[in-house]
């Protein structure tokens, strides 16, 4: 037990460069912008923000304290968590004001949108959940306004806590695979029809446009389900691969194929794919954004382009 | 500096963080697993899409030699996740709390069981005597409001109709929808707004041509000059 606590102590005392840790700063700050822009492009704020009470869809609810802080479900309040919405995420696109930024646009961000659970959507929980990570990292150590004011360039040196963007890898498992134990249906699971994903094409919640033709290709509808549904259930096993290539050391034949066969790269395929027919198929609004970015967790800081990373100083040979 | 010295990475500090870090992948863990609201859902139980996954189910068994049925398998379903949900939600609390305080939400049943009963918004006006169908979804021809219906947070929402029916959601979205209707139809003298119900066609059907044919439910209807 020692043991294992000793090395859990050491793989969260790692720290790397913090390329990765802003690029995630970046992407989730785009996903959020597109989220709000796209409410406001609709003309949705007043409907989807605004109790019924003044003209909104729904009676909402107010559990957020910045909410009930500005007045309640008004217009008003809409407007106003609207617009600073899309200042903070700016400002963390641009990488200004650190941990501070990140914790004020995760409050605004989550009073914005959870007005009621019928009116939230899983990409908001995903993105909440990144802001808060985002609150626990240095994610302005570089490519950021942040780093230009200290040191002058955007592109930084300085070496930051790797945890959280392990916790952006463990995030990305348990989404997948919590989801895949929930599907339960006979249609996603193995011994039933396989249908799961011709049902999703063939309704008007969810599909973008006619999904008919699907039917043609019904046996590859089929397959992509049973693929689906076993790599949201095998995802957790992406965190033990981990643990064993970063053990590598101990050796084994495990160890040596996980290394030689990296595993990782055939789990990000299967994703990838399967973010970009969701994206192309049926509309789930900022889901596959925001899924996809944190994808880029699973970069290690060093397989960045070179100009987007700069290496820390060495010291002087002795 | 004996052996017993913590090396700099072993500080108190990260030991304390480690242990934060810990509980934070524990509470991850603990609140992804479905609790009693997401389990013990009477009105979506009800559905025929619930309904028709406990078929399956109980067919799929009584094909591997289990003695049950559709009724018995809900039965024992229910009991077993009403005994899960009590222990479950007992030790989800305190992690809630923390999840709670930094708006970390963990519930992941995306797509669990594909709609295959769905339901869709179709809104009418009267003008002179006679109905006017101004918007279905994934109609082009019936095309008002497209821009707000067909947004992904409004789609959602309506979605919801079809697999978990509540009256006072509808209802306000009925009215919502009837007064910018009659607002912007001025020569409407009444607005309907109706649920369309339909199953969805196997494979098989749809490559022989046809074409889903359903019932309307809950219809609405406004007097559009009460509305403008």
């Amino acid at each position: 037990m020692k043991r294992w606590w000793n090395a859990w102590v050491e793989l969260l005392s790692v720290r790397e460069p913090g390329t990765t840790l802003a690029a995630l700063r970046i992407g989730v700050g785009l996903v959020l912008l597109y989220s709000v822009l796209s409410v406001m492009a609709a003309g949705l704020v007043e409907v989807m923000w605004v109790d019924a009470a003044y003209g909104g869809l729904q009676t909402l609810d107010t559990p957020h304290w910045l909410a009930r802080v500005l007045g309640g479900r008004t217009p008003g309040t809409a407007w106003t968590l609207g617009w600073a919405s899309l200042a903070l995420g700016t400002m963390l696109v641009l990488g200004y004001g650190g941990r501070v930024t990140a914790f004020a646009t995760l409050q605004v961000y989550s009073a914005t949108v959870d007005t009621k659970y019928t009116l939230t959507g899983g990409y908001d929980a995903m993105i909440c959940n990144a802001l808060w990570l985002l609150v626990l990292a240095e994610s302005t150590a570089t490519l950021s306004l942040d780093c230009r004011r200290r040191t002058g360039a955007w592109i930084g040196d300085r070496e930051v806590a790797a945890w959280p963007r392990y916790l952006f890898i463990f995030q990305l498992v348990v989404v997948y695979g919590t989801t895949g134990l929930h599907k339960l249906s006979p249609v996603w699971t193995p011994g039933g029809s396989h249908s799961a994903l011709y049902w999703v094409f063939q309704d008007p919640t969810w599909r973008r446009w006619d999904m008919d033709w699907t039917a043609s290709i019904y046996g590859l509808t089929q397959i992509a389900t049973a693929v689906a549904w076993w790599w949201e259930v095998l995802a957790p096993l992406l965190l033990w691969v981990y643990w064993l290539r970063h053990t590598a050391e101990r050796g084994g034949r495990l160890r040596a194929f996980v290394h030689k066969y990296d595993p990782r790269i055939l789990f990000v395929a299967i994703g990838i794919t399967l973010h970009v027919s969701i994206l192309v198929s049926v509309n789930v609004g900022p889901f596959s954004w925001i899924s996809m970015t944190y994808y880029l967790s699973m970069i290690p800081p060093d397989r960045w382009p070179p100009w987007l990373r700069r290496s820390p100083p060495r010291a002087p040979a002795s | 500096m004996s052996d017993a010295t913590p090396t700099p990475r072993h500080t108190r500090w990260a030991k304390i963080r480690a242990g934060l870090v810990l509980a934070h992948v524990v509470a991850v863990v603990i609140l992804t697993t479905p609790g009693r609201a997401a389990l013990l859902n009477g009105n979506r139980w009800k559905t025929a899409n619930a309904q028709d996954d406990l078929q399956r189910w109980a067919n799929r068994l009584r094909g591997w030699g289990v003695d049950t049925d559709k009724e018995r398998l809900q039965r024992a379903v229910w009991d077993t996740a009403s005994s899960y949900a009590s222990v479950r939600d007992a030790i989800a609390e305190p992690f809630s709390l923390y999840a709670d305080a930094v708006q970390m939400k963990q519930g992941w049943a995306m797509f669990a069981s594909p709609q295959r009963h769905p339901g869709e918004i179709h809104v009418e006006v009267k003008v002179d005597g006679a109905w006017q169908l101004v918007f279905r979804p994934h109609d082009d021809a019936h095309a008002w409001n497209q821009e707000q219906f067909e947004h992904n947070r409004f789609r959602k929402f309506v979605g919801r109709f079809a697999r978990d029916f509540r009256r006072q959601h509808y209802d306000e979205t009925c009215a919502w929808i009837a007064t910018k209707a009659a607002r912007e139809h001025p020569t409407a003298t009444a607005v309907r707004v109706r649920l369309y119900r339909y199953e969805s066609l196997p494979p098989e059907r749809v490559r022989a041509g046809e074409t889903p044919t359903g019932r309307y439910e809950h219809p609405r209807e406004f007097d559009a000059e009460t509305l403008r």
